[in-house]
C-alpha cells in the first residue's frame, strides 16, 4: 500500500527533497491530464504542469496537511494556473465572456452529426463552467466527490448536486434526440470540449 | 470500466431518482462520456526533464560542519607554526592574549527550486489568483488550498437535552446557526452570535422541546449587522450553487427533561 501524501510532505518540507520526488511521480500524469482537459494543447500543458510543480515546490513549507489533502493542494494550484494562463493570454476580460465551447467542424462523420454536435454544444453552453468541470474530474478523473469539492470549492453535497443536475440538464436540453445520435455527438463533443473555468 | 460506469449511475439516481425513467438515455449518455474520455500520454522526456530540474541540487548551501581548510591554508600553517614557535623563543616583553575568532557557525541548508522555464512568462505586478490563493490561512475562516468551503456546516451526530449542534462550521460573516421546524416556518433555537472563522462545535440551545423521529431543519444565517438573530432580517447563506445551507435532521435519540 502507497504512504500516505503527508508523510512525504512533511519530509519534504524537513528539507528532503527526494520526498517531493515521490510527489510528482504520483501526480505528474494526473496533474498534465486535468490541465489538458482545459487547453487541449501539449506545449502548453507542458508550461503549465511545469509551473505547477515548480510552484508547489516553492510553496511547499506553506501547506499544512492538517487543513486538506496534497492532492486537492495541487489541483487547486493547476486550476489556478490555468486560470492565470488565460488571464494573461486574453487580458482583463469578465468571466462569462471567457468562456469558450469549441468543437472541431471536421471531425463529425455525418451530416446528422455536425447538426446533432452544433445542437449538444448549444445546450452545454447553458451549464455553469463549475458543471461542466465537476462532470469531467468525476466521469474522467474519477475523483471522489469529496476530493473534487477540495479542488472547486463548495461542499461535497453541492458538487453531487451540481454533478447530477448537469447531467439531468443536459438529458432535458438535449430533448428528442435519439440515444444514438446523442452517443455520437457527446463522443465528437468530449473529444473537443474545452472546459475553461475562470470562477 | 463497467464498474465506474455503475457508481456514477447509482450517485446520479440517489441524488436525482426522477432520471430513473429516462435510465436508457441517461446511461447512453454518461457510458459515451465516459468512454470519450481522451487518452492522453504524457511525453516521457518532459516528465524526466522537469524531474531532474525540480530535484536539482540546491546552489547556496552553508553548513554547520567546519569548514575544510584550503591547500594554501594547508601549505602556510606549518610555515606560520614555526614562525610562531621562533617568535616566542625570542624573549619579549609579554603580549596581551588575542582573542581569536571562531568561525562563524551556521546551519542554512537551502533548498531551491530551479529557475522558472525560459519560456514561461512570470507574472508581475499585484500577485496573481494563484499567490493570492496560496497564501496561508493564519486566522481567516477560508483555507483556500486546504480546500475548504467559504461558509458550511454539518450536522452534529446527537442532540443532548435542550441542545442541537452543528460540526465543522464555517463562517465568511458574522451569523448564526438556527435550528427550525422542516418548513422553516418556527424557529427552535438559535446559537449565540459566532464571529467569522471555523468551529469544531456550534451548540444551538432549543427553546421548544423537539421529538424524536420528527424531521428539523438545522440552517446557517449571516447577521444583518445587529448582532440578534431575526429570521426575516438575517440571510439565509447560499452556497457556490446556488443551494441554502440547510440540513434536515432526524433525531434518534429522545430528549432529555
Amino acid at each position: 500500500m502507497e504512504e500516505d501524501d503527508s508523510l512525504y510532505v512533511v519530509q519534504c518540507q524537513n528539507g528532503n527533497t527526494d520526498a517531493f520526488g515521490v510527489l510528482y511521480d504520483r501526480y505528474v500524469e494526473k496533474i498534465y491530464r486535468f490541465v489538458y482537459y482545459k487547453v487541449y494543447s501539449k506545449e502548453t500543458a507542458e508550461d503549465i504542469t511545469s509551473d505547477v510543480f515548480h510552484k508547489a515546490l516553492q510553496k511547499i513549507n506553506t501547506f499544512d496537511t492538517f487543513k486538506g489533502t496534497f492532492s486537492a493542494w495541487l489541483y487547486r494550484i493547476a486550476r489556478n494556473s490555468v486560470i492565470d494562463y488565460y488571464r494573461k493570454d486574453k487580458g482583463d476580460v469578465s468571466i462569462e465572456d471567457t468562456f469558450d465551447v469549441g468543437f472541431d467542424e471536421r471531425t463529425p462523420e455525418t451530416l446528422d452529426a455536425i447538426a446533432a454536435l452544433s445542437k449538444v454544444s448549444q445546450y452545454l453552453e447553458t451549464l455553469t463552467a463549475k458543471q461542466r468541470e465537476i462532470i469531467v474530474l468525476r466521469v474522467w478523473e474519477e475523483l471522489s466527490y469529496q476530493e473534487i469539492a477540495a479542488i472547486v470549492g463548495g461542499s461535497e453535497d453541492s458538487v453531487k448536486m451540481a454533478f447530477s443536475r448537469g447531467i439531468r440538464e443536459l438529458r432535458e436540453k438535449c430533448g428528442p434526440v435519439s440515444p444514438l445520435l446523442l452517443m455520437l455527438a457527446c463522443g465528437q463533443l468530449a473529444a473537443t470540449l474545452h472546459f475553461h473555468d475562470f470562477t | 470500466m463497467q464498474d465506474s460506469l455503475e457508481h456514477i449511475m447509482a450517485d446520479i439516481y440517489a441524488l436525482e431518482p426522477s432520471l430513473k425513467k429516462d435510465d436508457q438515455v441517461v446511461r447512453a449518455l454518461v457510458a459515451e462520456l465516459v468512454t470519450a474520455k481522451p487518452t492522453i500520454a504524457i511525453d516521457g522526456v518532459f516528465m524526466r526533464t522537469l524531474k531532474q530540474e525540480l530535484l536539482k541540487p540546491t546552489v547556496r548551501v552553508a553548513t554547520s560542519q567546519p569548514k575544510i581548510p584550503s591547500s594554501w591554508w594547508m601549505f602556510m600553517t606549518p610555515l606560520a607554526a614555526t614562525a610562531v614557535l621562533v617568535l616566542m623563543l625570542i624573549p619579549t616583553e609579554p603580549q596581551p592574549a588575542q582573542p581569536v575568532d571562531s568561525p562563524t557557525m551556521q546551519t542554512e541548508l537551502y533548498m531551491e527550486a530551479a529557475d522558472i522555464a525560459p519560456d514561461m512568462k512570470r507574472s508581475g505586478g499585484a500577485p496573481s489568483v494563484e499567490e493570492a490563493s496560496m497564501m496561508m490561512v493564519g486566522d481567516m475562516p477560508m483555507a483556500d488550498e486546504g480546500g475548504l468551503a467559504q461558509d458550511g456546516f454539518a450536522v452534529g451526530m446527537y442532540t443532548y437535552g435542550n441542545v442541537a449542534a452543528g460540526e465543522f462550521v464555517q463562517l465568511s460573516a458574522p451569523g448564526f446557526l438556527v435550528v427550525t421546524n422542516a418548513e422553516n416556518t418556527a424557529v427552535i433555537g438559535v446559537s449565540e452570535l459566532l464571529l467569522p472563522g471555523s468551529y469544531d462545535v456550534v451548540p444551538v440551545p432549543l427553546q421548544l422541546p423537539i421529538t424524536e423521529g420528527v424531521t428539523y431543519l438545522m440552517s446557517l444565517y449571516h447577521d444583518d449587522g445587529n448582532g440578534v438573530f431575526s429570521i426575516t432580517s438575517d440571510r439565509l447563506v447560499f452556497d457556490e450553487y446556488g443551494l441554502p445551507l440547510q440540513q434536515p435532521f432526524t433525531p434518534n435519540n429522545p430528549q432529555v427533561q
